[in-house]
């Protein structure tokens, strides 16, 4: 009776919607503790090593509370905007050890850095009624050149026959945005000149209304509706961006000069919004379809589509092998540019705003890669899993990036 | 625009190529299909019960997956709200 009554509890969390981190809807377990290994490498770019841990227990029958913990190292080199052929150019300089940017002489567009992150959040679930849930969560995280904390509140309801669940959650984020040397450049201020500015401070808002519903025995369905906002110093205190100017200018395939380099500038408020959703479906012979479509839009003009594809393939001994697949594609941002063209904007002229991170120009992603794992007792779950990136960027420098994801996961039950 | 349709058109493929992979038991195909509605009542549950059943069934993969993307790609968000942010380079 009481296995029914878990499967039951199950059940009804398996209509909850899900925070990214959330691993609430475990069970009725006591105790869950899930913890994870992730190594992530970039080819002759950044290498991270992180380490995520999650604590779920019940304090009550209606009261569940998590603690996440994650720990990361972050070095390498990234694409700092400017353009290559400046000579000795030195992109950013941070003090001996101080972490951050750091010379890099002779390269001109990719900068070194490392640096560490440490971030802990708070999660507390109500059930009220049975039908209705409440989280409350809480989170800082830390690094040398950042810091945020951010509140959350999500409320869930479920129908009198528990088909549908109906979801609202609201967040809030306060930002500190700094070099590692302290406080930001000044926007479109000549690389190495300028004033420094006080730190940059951005607040973040964000809300999501989430309909989850079951359509049969064997498949869940969601779709959210997020809304929200950026405000604030939007700005990457660490980006650059060059003024070119053409050898010929009759002939634009002759090439061009690179006469200065600036940092870059962004708005300073971003409206962003998305629809969301998501599905899964066990099928006949219990393997397990997961598959999920975003469509986001922004007021930077920045339009994405993102298909997510997995195929959990169940085999007997509590082992599965789960292929991945994921498609992503971007608009650039209405201020993304390749380079100041002098061309365009004159000898001392600039747009509005201007930035040529190639995280804001067009992009075409794909993902390939697998997940296997193993039950080895009624509480004990072991996942692995390795994946590929590959990033193509229409006008960047660096026209792709490719990535390698290794993640080593252990999950363990207490009751 | 294109592209959302050209998303949404794989999205169809894909669902129908796991439709296929539930021909072995025909009879009960169309019936458990992937938009097909019935009303479940709670004893019929127990395969929705299952933790790979969860819409976020491995919440560190999740948690690691939405922090690289986040850090190298300008779209956010969708599945939820909250969790701290980051200055990823």
């Amino acid at each position: 009776m009481k296995s029914i009554q878990k499967k039951l509890a199950l059940a009804t969390c398996s209509l909850l919607a899900h925070n990214a981190q959330s691993v609430m809807a475990a069970g009725a377990e006591d105790w869950a503790v899930d913890a994870s290994f992730l190594h992530y490498e970039e080819e002759e770019r950044i290498t991270v090593n992180k380490m995520i841990g999650t604590l779920v227990t019940n304090i009550s029958e209606s009261d569940k509370v998590k603690v996440d913990l994650v720990f990361d190292t972050m070095s390498g080199s990234t694409p700092s905007g400017a353009l290559e052929g400046a000579g000795s150019f030195t992109t950013i300089t941070t003090p001996s050890g101080a972490g951050g940017f750091s010379a890099s002489s002779g390269s001109t567009a990719l900068a070194e850095f490392s640096d560490t992150r440490l971030g802990v959040s708070l999660d507390w679930e109500h059930t009220k009624k049975r039908l209705y849930r409440i989280n409350y969560g809480s989170s800082i995280s830390v690094e040398k050149d950042y810091t945020s904390f951010g509140l959350n509140t999500n409320y869930a309801q479920d129908s009198s026959s528990r088909i549908v669940t109906y979801t609202a959650g609201v967040a809030v984020a306060f930002d500190d945005v700094r070099r590692s040397t302290g406080g930001t450049p000044e926007p479109f201020a000549l690389y190495g000149g300028g004033e420094t500015l006080e730190n940059g401070t951005r607040v973040t808002l964000d809300t999501i209304f989430g309909v989850t519903r079951v359509f049969n025995r064997r498949t869940l369905g969601q779709l959210n509706f997020s809304t929200g906002f950026n405000e604030g110093y939007l700005t990457d205190p660490y980006k650059l961006i060059s003024r070119t100017q053409l050898l010929d200018i009759s002939d634009p395939s002759a090439g061009f000069d690179e006469k200065d380099t600036y940092y870059e500038s962004r708005p300073s408020v971003r409206q962003r919004s998305s629809l969301y959703g998501s599905m899964a479906h066990s099928t006949r012979n219990d393997n397990v379809l997961h598959m999920s479509y975003r469509y986001y839009w922004d007021d930077w003009d920045i339009v994405s589509n993102t298909l997510d594809f997995r195929l959990k393939i169940r085999y007997e001994n509590d082992f599965f092998i789960e292929p991945h697949l994921r498609f992503y594609d971007q608009t650039a941002a209405n201020f993304y540019y390749f380079a100041i063209e002098q061309e365009v904007f004159g000898p001392n002229g600039f747009p509005e705003y201007g930035s040529a991170d190639y995280r804001l120009d067009e992009i075409d992603g794909t993902t390939l890669g697998f997940n296997i794992g193993k039950t080895f007792s009624a509480h004990g779950k072991l996942r692995v899993r390795v994946e590929h990136i590959r990033w193509q960027y229409k006008n960047s420098l660096f026209d792709v990036n490719e990535a390698l994801v290794f993640q080593l996961s252990y999950k363990k039950l207490f009751e | 625009m294109h592209k959302s349709k050209k998303y949404i058109a794989v999205l169809l493929v894909l669902s129908g190529l796991s439709a296929c992979s539930t021909m072995k038991d025909v009879s009960n195909t169309v019936k458990d299909s992937l938009f097909n509605y019935e009303k479940v009542k709670p004893w019929q549950r127990g395969e929705l019960a299952k933790e790979d059943m969860q819409l976020v069934d491995d919440g560190l993969m999740t948690y690691a997956d939405d922090h690289i993307y986040f850090s190298k790609e300008a779209a956010t968000g969708g599945k939820g709200v909250g969790g701290g942010g980051c200055g990823c380079n």
